[in-house]
């Protein structure tokens, strides 16, 4: 009874809620959405850099996509805010521009890490939903005097883009979730945001759970918005 | 004179010929029935006329020109060899309309009205110009095998090619595909039909061939290959087919 009377979810709701709800949401709305369509580009960039031709293009890309799959997410975030402007100074230096300062924003760290890593995931999405586009389609196309150029990009990839989406529709889910992975690199998103007002206050339980809420109240619905894309897409395709 | 002239095609498939030495003409409105048992390559025949396979060797002259010459615009001369396939290949994201207007307006550069124009025109031809607004999968499959003919035949081919056009299709609706094969053939449209259906080659075929292992055995008008074969191998075909 004792312990239960020292929580105060109201002082924490008043003070921690706002700050959620204000700047770190708009940052972990803003990240979700650059993250999540500039990783939908490169993963195009990707799946057609494997199906194309180009010996020398598909191992270059099957090696990067080893590369990110084989780290985890939160070490290439850090790569990228720490490491990687680094070693842009070091080019610039080898290539004689001296006192050249590389600056990355922790923000436009996250964005790309998240782009990147969700980007090669997806493309693996992306390159099977074309491969799995009857052949049937592409001959038709080419049959009626569509360049082969054409039947891809007007008939192919219209079809694997719309079985695709109920995938994306999930990964756009996990990439809500992983932005709270941009607090190590000091992003004020969620999770950096709650812990900076538990350490002033020791609201532990109370933040937290706050925190927690906050997540299940942006993530369900976008859950149940991914199920229904990927009933109806199913159902369509019958 | 020939719109296609093919002499001494051949085909493999790695180790696999399939296609041994295959000559012969195709003429100006002429309907060409290519009969022959299965795995025989009647198929990848026709899919090396509009080179979806590429023969690895002899020539096809297209109006006298040689299509496997390099130079050749191979995009180009698919517009004027239209194929039907078994099974239909419609685009399943786009209306029954917009099945027939988009290679129109992609490839011909129509406009708008007239490749609308031009699709309904050919829809009310193949009896099915109720159906423009529905989507593919909502017809039964002579309904779409008829609308693949319509998309088809909007490119204003010279030459059609058949792939077993029916031989998919429910017994009850293989009637509806042939009738409009047939009215097609009687307005003079030059065609090259793979089929088993023995009665459409005998009442609309100008001439029929019979391939087995890669080589053409028979070829003569329907009376000819049908009626009277000369090669052991047509008649047993024969009796076979017509068993069933
Ligand atoms: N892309 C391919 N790769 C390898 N082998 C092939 C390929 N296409 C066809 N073949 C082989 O070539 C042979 C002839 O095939 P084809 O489809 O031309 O025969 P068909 O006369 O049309 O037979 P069916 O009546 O069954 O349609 C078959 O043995 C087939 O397995
Ligand atoms: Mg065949």
């Amino acid at each position: 009874m004792n312990v239960l009377s020292n929580l105060d979810f109201a002082t924490a709701i008043h003070d921690l809620l706002p700050k959620l709800l204000g700047q770190a949401l708009s940052i972990v709305v803003l990240a979700t959405i650059l993250g999540f369509l500039l990783g939908l580009v490169f993963a195009f960039l990707l799946a057609l850099a494997r199906i194309s031709k180009l010996r020398v293009l598909k191992k270059i890309v099957v090696l990067f996509q080893e590369l990110i799959r084989g780290t985890p997410l939160l070490v290439q975030l850090v790569y990228i805010y720490y490491v990687v402007p680094l070693l842009i100074e070091l080019v610039a230096q080898l290539c004689g521009a001296k006192g050249y300062h590389c600056h990355m924003s922790s923000l436009t760290a996250g964005v790309i890490g998240l782009a990147v890593n969700y980007g090669t995931y997806m493309s693996e999405v992306i390159r099977a939903a074309i491969l799995s586009i009857d052949k049937g389609q592409t001959e038709a196309s080419l049959a009626l005097g569509l360049s082969p150029h054409q039947a891809m990009f007007r008939i192919v990839i219209p079809q694997a883009i719309s079985s695709s989406i109920p995938v994306f529709g999930n990964y756009l889910v996990m990439m809500v979730k992983d932005t709270s992975l941009m607090a190590y690199i000091t992003v004020p998103e969620f999770l950096l945001t709650t812990k900076a007002y538990t350490s002033q206050t020791f609201l532990t339980i109370e933040s937290y759970t706050i925190l927690a809420v906050v997540y299940l109240i942006i993530c369900i619905p976008l859950s149940i918005l991914s199920r229904y894309l990927e009933n109806r897409t199913r159902v369509s395709s019958k | 004179m020939a719109i296609l002239e093919i002499k001494k095609l051949r085909k493999s498939f790695g180790e696999l010929e399939v296609l041994k030495d295959i000559s012969v003409d195709i003429e100006k409105g002429e309907s060409l029935v290519i009969i022959g048992p299965s795995g025989s390559g009647k198929s990848t025949f026709l899919r090396c006329l509009n080179l979806l396979e590429k023969p690895t060797g002899g020539e096809i002259l297209y109006h006298g020109d040689n299509i496997l010459d390099n130079h050749f615009d191979v995009v180009k001369y698919r517009r004027f060899v239209g194929m039907c396939f078994q099974r239909f290949n419609l685009y399943p994201f786009m209306t029954v309309l917009e099945n027939v207007e988009f290679a129109q307006k992609l490839v011909i550069k129509r406009s708008k009205t007239e490749a609308k124009d031009k699709a309904i025109e050919l829809l009310t031809k193949v009896g099915l110009k109720d159906k423009a607004a529905v989507y593919p999968n909502n017809l039964s499959g002579g309904q779409q095998q008829r609308v693949a003919i319509a998309r088809a035949l909007a490119m204003d081919p010279e030459v059609m090619l058949f792939d077993e056009p029916t031989s998919a299709l429910d017994p009850e609706l293989v009637g509806e595909v042939l009738s409009v094969m047939r009215n097609l053939a009687e307005d003079g449209m030059t065609m090259a039909v793979v089929t088993h259906e023995m009665g459409f080659a005998r009442d609309v075929a100008d001439r029929v061939i019979f391939m087995d292992e890669g080589y053409i055995v028979e070829d003569g008008t329907p009376q000819e290959v049908l009626m009277n074969p000369k090669n052991d191998r047509t008649k047993n075909f024969l009796s076979r087919v017509l068993e069933n």
